[in-house]
């Protein structure tokens, strides 16, 4: 006990040292995070007007009557004209288009589709997307897609419907006058702007709102590259001081504990540090988190200590594994994108494959990102996957450890 | 007194470094250990010192098997590795204070080992700006922080010039003329002058060697099949 509480205070002075350096590295992190932040919100907070259309080519006979004049309504909604521009072309040229990334995606109409469709035959239309364009735009697309084949193909059906209700049943009728009449009064209430839709927003259960999701994201984000500032600590270590102090009777387990410990310590200063700046920077510049708006910072704070001690449990596993510098850091930088990147800091996970997104959720980053979301939907975690792995981790090092003091 | 070494045996995976390795060795002596590199000198004293663990083997000391009593070992016992030992950005007096009480290392600093060692001249300095000669004068230090009567060295001098090495081996000397006992893996004649019994470690055995301080035949024994 004596060695370890030795070792642990030379340690914390060893920490002191580099006290100063990894306080000016995380505050220039906290400021890359904090603009990173408002970058988003800003994006966020654009008008509909500012935001990309979708582009969607239109590939086929777009001379039919119908089709032709589905199409021109779409284009002249107030909800649609904003939001996507579609763009006749031949199938070449949308091919091209599309793998130059000038359209998102396009869609081809065969031949004869409304006389087909007056016939009562089914030939669906198919919309061509990029290949393994898995973000939000993507999705968002396939589903816009699918909701105007789907409203032009029901609208038609309706119409050439009603045309064969007349011709059977009221003779003295003209079923094409009729016919356009319906179409008239159906564009009528759809070019009704204000009646067209009422929109309102809910908060779905099990949903955060955007800046604390992302307050949850680049929290994290932060936590897994802060490491990189550290590096120095990890990269001094002599593997032969470890083993005297194991053949002296400091085993690994004592040994990766007081060093854990000062780092942990080490990592309290630099987050008070980067959480005062990072708290300045988004007050100043009025960025609101709904979920905090009551107190509840410090509780946020408070329980998302695990999450640190796991992040930093993390840290020193992989800094074990690499040993030096150069390689310390490409472990961390690396560790901390592509965890980020499947636990959702970048995009939320639910654009992923099934498969994707649960193997993320189980990795440490996920279930560190799973604990700062249920704090601040719930206002607390319960204990579970990220002290699970916080025990994992830290034994995986100790392990490590006493290999490497015995070779 | 003298401690006895009976039949350590080593292996790594199924490459056998050692196999059966036996001396004696009286206080107040040291012993030179040659042999090629990669022969298996590092990996006996690392077994000695209680880094490794051996497959068979005892290291008897007063009675004692010190293979199975850490304590005694860690009391008995000290280790200088090839390598620095030490915490790089911390003083030379925070490296002593890792393994030295503080009176212990007060005293020591004052009129003992230390002082020898001439560690009183750079002892706020960070180890990481120290020279080759002061981090082993330091590691040196620090390994016979608990009056320890066996000492175990690896190539201690190795890359330091000459007047870093005389000051080292006299340290050495006054160890051993105070009774201590030093077992020294070297290739280096001026540190083989020390000893005054040789072995050569060669295909995982130690076989009595007399060096007669002719440099050349050395390499010539090491060659030899």
């Amino acid at each position: 006990m004596k060695r370890f509480l030795t070792y642990f205070r030379l340690q914390l002075r060893r920490a002191a040292r580099l006290l100063p350096r990894m306080l000016a590295v995380t505050l220039l992190l906290a400021v890359l995070t904090a603009l990173a932040a408002l970058l988003i919100s800003g994006l966020h907070a654009g008008d509909e007007a500012a935001a990309e259309p979708v582009r969607i080519g239109l590939v086929g006979d777009l001379e039919e009557n119908m089709l032709a004049e589905g199409l021109q309504m779409l284009e002249s909604m107030d909800s649609s004209r904003f939001s996507i521009r579609f763009e006749p072309m031949d199938e070449a040229e949308a091919a091209s288009a599309l793998r130059r990334g000038r359209i998102d995606g396009y869609a081809l109409i065969p031949a004869g589709f409304a006389e087909a469709m007056m016939r009562g035959e089914h030939r669906p239309i198919t919309y061509v997307s990029a290949s393994g364009s898995a973000d939000i735009g993507a999705q968002m697309m396939r589903e816009l897609a699918e909701t105007i084949s789907r409203l032009v193909l029901e609208t038609e059906n309706a119409v050439y419907g009603a045309q064969d209700f007349v011709a059977d049943r009221l003779p003295g009728v003209d079923p094409y006058r009729a016919g356009d009449g319906l179409v008239f009064r159906y564009a009528l209430r759809l070019m009704d702007r204000e009646r067209l839709y009422d929109r309102q927003t809910v908060d779905p259960d099990g949903a955060l709102s955007l800046p604390a999701y992302y307050l949850c994201g680049l929290s994290l984000l932060f936590l897994m590259l802060w490491a990189i500032s550290c590096v120095p600590l990890f990269a001094g270590r002599s593997r032969e001081l470890g083993r005297l102090l194991q053949a002296d009777g400091l085993g690994a387990a004592g040994q990766v504990l007081a060093e854990y410990l000062s780092y942990v310590l080490l990592m309290l200063c630099g987050l008070l540090a980067a959480g005062l700046l990072a708290g300045l920077l988004l007050g100043r510049f009025g960025l609101r988190v709904p979920e905090l708006e009551d107190g509840g910072l410090p509780r946020f704070a408070l329980g998302a200590l695990p999450t640190a001690l796991m992040i930093c449990a993390l840290q020193f596993l992989l800094f074990e594994l690499a040993g030096g510098t150069v390689g310390g850091v490409l472990l961390q930088f690396l560790s901390a994108v592509l965890q980020g990147y499947l636990a959702g800091c970048f995009y939320p996970t639910n654009v992923f494959p099934e498969g994707l997104r649960r193997f993320g959720a189980v990795l440490p980053a996920g279930a560190g990102m799973a604990r700062l979301q249920a704090l601040l939907l719930r206002g607390s975690a319960g204990i579970g996957a990220v002290w699970l792995w916080l025990a994992m981790l830290l034994s995986a090092a100790v392990l490590l450890r006493r290999r490497q003091n015995r070779s | 007194m003298e401690a006895e070494i009976l039949d350590i045996q080593k292996r790594y995976g199924r490459k056998e470094v050692l196999r059966g390795t036996s001396f004696r060795i009286a206080a107040g002596s040291c012993l030179g250990i040659l042999g090629a590199n990669g022969s298996g000198k590092s990996t006996l004293l690392k077994i000695l010192a209680g880094v490794l663990r051996p497959n068979a083997g005892r290291f008897l000391w007063q009675g004692e098997d010190l293979l199975r009593n850490p304590r005694l070992r860690a009391s008995q016992v000290a280790y200088v590795p090839q390598g620095t030992p030490l915490i790089e950005e911390l003083s030379a007096r925070d490296n002593l204070r890792l393994w030295y009480e503080p009176e212990a290392l007060a005293r020591s600093l004052d009129g003992g080992v230390l002082r020898q060692l001439g560690l009183d001249e750079f002892l706020h300095t960070p180890a990481n700006q120290l020279s080759g000669g002061m981090r082993k004068r330091l590691s040196i230090g620090c390994a016979l922080a608990n009056d320890p009567v066996i000492l175990l060295l690896d190539e201690p001098t190795a890359a330091l010039d000459l007047v870093a090495k005389e000051r080292i081996l006299r340290c050495f000397e006054n160890f051993r003329q105070s009774g201590g006992l030093l077992v020294m893996a070297s290739h280096d004649p001026w540190e083989l002058e020390l000893c005054d019994e040789w072995r050569l470690l060669r295909g995982g055995l130690l076989e009595p060697y007399a060096y007669t301080g002719e440099r050349s035949r050395p390499i010539r024994d090491l060659e030899r099949p």
